[in-house]
């Protein structure tokens, strides 16, 4: 049995200020396997990016449950490094050229210079982009940016990488691309990977198992295993494999959708 | 020729055309409506007040610019290091904001007597005048900049269990660059202008205090020769700080270069 790399266990959580509580997220329950790419689906502002934050140890709020990263908390595997985000857009910083925002995080966890500029060369010939290692970054197109963006959240070896929708604002080509390279790295860095979309279509791509989330306060609504081989392709979408996985994935979402709106009319 | 080159030669060869026909339209309206020189002197009377006033010049002009780049350079660090603590401490802030906001409500020009009665007809009241100007847009700038930092970028960092200190030195300070400069572009010119006020109270050179000399003897002429120095050391050293930021800040400037074209 593959051990859990990462396990929400009745997780609620409410933003808070002075006034004000707003229930987000309502007896959560998911475990995500060691090396398996686990996706939440969802419809836009259902907490996907907060729970993703929650599994960082980047939010406060009012919290119960717990949630537990290969045997400790958050806090600790993100003190210990053993986090890396993607985030929805590339979050480069603009005074650095390619590859010193690469080295950023060797930089922060003070790694000696030579051997991490050679590993953040190697990543970046293993994205496609070490040509371009000396570049500003707004010389960069916006995939090649998401691409500098993921080696950059290799550098520091993660065990667990969190997508947090990164191929949403990208073009179909551009997107193909990167969700080959994620699934390449993951694979060969034999990482964990959380990937938060409300894009169906990538999710059943990218993903081993999906978690269907209900509206907000959000919840798992159903657990979906996603059983087609690897490597998974962008032309596998017409594929009867594909669309019934595809097809599964989003009757659970339109399912979800109908209950509210009955809860809504109730 | 390229288009590069004939856009360049036009935004520099279309202001100086329209620069000529002014002046030739000035040398002409002066002439032909007979109006008298202590009222609207033409373009040739200010050749000959600047000839007349060519020998100590060179002094006044380099008087106004010690006093405004000297104050220019104290408020601006004074501004910058107090936003530095404002950033850090919020309670620092909260105790000292409302003082700092009284005191910008002063009009700075009016105490330039008192910084006189209290430091003397030196260089010293005119540097803390220019000072005190260029003082409250960097404060305000960095402050903003410091504070403003994209919330995804703070997240990776924190992601990255990166030091409070790291997140300043390679998140926050680079990010209030950007705001910072524009505050430094205006507050050049605000420290000439405050030179010249602080000469206006009293002074023994400098710009200013040639200007009100020319005004009590009525020599207009000189005046308009010295008020257009003023302008142009203004403009020399706003170019000078636009210059530096294309250096200190690359990346703002392209991304600036970009949007006008």
């Amino acid at each position: 049995m593959p051990e859990t790399a990462l396990r929400f266990d009745d997780v609620h959580f409410a933003y808070e200020n002075a006034s004000i509580s707003v229930e987000v997220i309502r007896s959560l329950s998911f475990d995500v396997s060691s090396h398996e790419i686990f996706g939440l689906v969802g419809p836009s502002g259902c907490g996907k990016t907060t729970i993703l934050k929650l599994a960082a140890d980047l939010v406060t709020g009012s919290t119960s449950g717990s949630i537990v990263i290969d045997g400790t908390s958050p806090a600790q595997a993100r003190a210990e490094r053993r986090i890396a985000i993607l985030f929805q857009r590339p979050i480069l910083l603009p005074w650095r050229n390619v590859l010193e925002n690469v080295l950023l995080p060797s930089q922060i966890a003070d790694d000696p210079p030579a051997p991490s500029k050679a590993k953040a060369m190697e990543l970046l010939d293993l994205a496609g982009v070490a040509d371009f290692s000396d570049r500003p970054i707004h010389e960069l197109s916006g995939g090649m940016q998401q691409r500098v963006s993921l080696v950059r959240s290799l550098m520091s070896e993660p065990r667990l990488l969190y997508l947090d929708e990164p191929f949403i604002s990208l073009d179909e080509v551009v997107k193909e691309d990167l969700l080959q390279l994620t699934q390449r790295v993951a694979q060969s860095l034999s990482l964990t990977v959380l990937h938060v979309s409300h894009s169906l279509e990538d999710s059943v791509l990218l993903c081993d198992r999906v978690a269907v989330l209900a509206p907000r306060p959000t919840t798992v609504s159903q657990l979906i295993d996603i059983s087609l081989d690897r490597p998974r392709h962008y032309q596998q979408r017409i594929e009867p494999e594909f669309l019934e996985a595809l097809s599964s994935v989003r009757n659970a979402v339109h399912a979800n959708g109908r209950n509210a709106l009955k809860g809504g009319l109730q | 020729m390229t288009s590069r080159l004939r856009i360049r030669l036009t935004s520099i060869g279309l202001p100086a055309l329209v620069f000529a026909i002014f002046l030739v339209v000035w040398q002409v309206a002066t002439s032909a409506l007979r109006i008298p020189q202590y009222i609207l002197p033409s373009p040739a009377d200010l050749v000959s007040a600047f000839d007349r006033v060519s020998k100590t010049f060179p002094y006044d002009l380099w008087v106004t610019s010690i006093e405004a780049a000297s104050g220019f350079a104290l408020g601006s660090v004074g501004g910058f290091l107090l936003a530095l603590c404002f950033a850090r401490y919020a309670m620092v802030e909260k105790s000292l904001m409302p003082y700092v906001i009284a005191m910008k409500t002063v009009p700075i020009v009016a105490i330039a007597p008192l910084l006189v009665i209290w430091l003397g007809a030196g260089l010293m009241p005119k540097i803390i005048l220019s000072a005190l100007i260029c003082f409250f847009p960097v404060l305000i700038s960095t402050v903003k900049g410091l504070k403003e930092v994209d919330p995804d970028q703070i997240d990776l960092f924190r992601s990255l269990a990166a030091t409070d200190w790291q997140l300043f030195k390679w998140l926050r300070f680079p990010s209030c660059m950007v705001y910072l400069f524009p505050s430094l572009r205006i507050s050049i010119v605000f420290a000439v202008i405050g030179a010249i006020v602080a000469e206006f109270a009293s002074a023994n050179a400098g710009l200013g205090f040639k200007i009100m000399l020319a005004s009590f003897h009525v020599d207009t002429s000189a005046m308009f020769v010295y008020i257009i120095a003023c302008a142009l050391l203004s403009l020399i050293l706003y170019g000078i700080v636009a210059f530096a930021e294309r250096f200190a800040v690359p990346w703002s400037y392209s991304e600036r270069t970009r949007g006008d074209l």
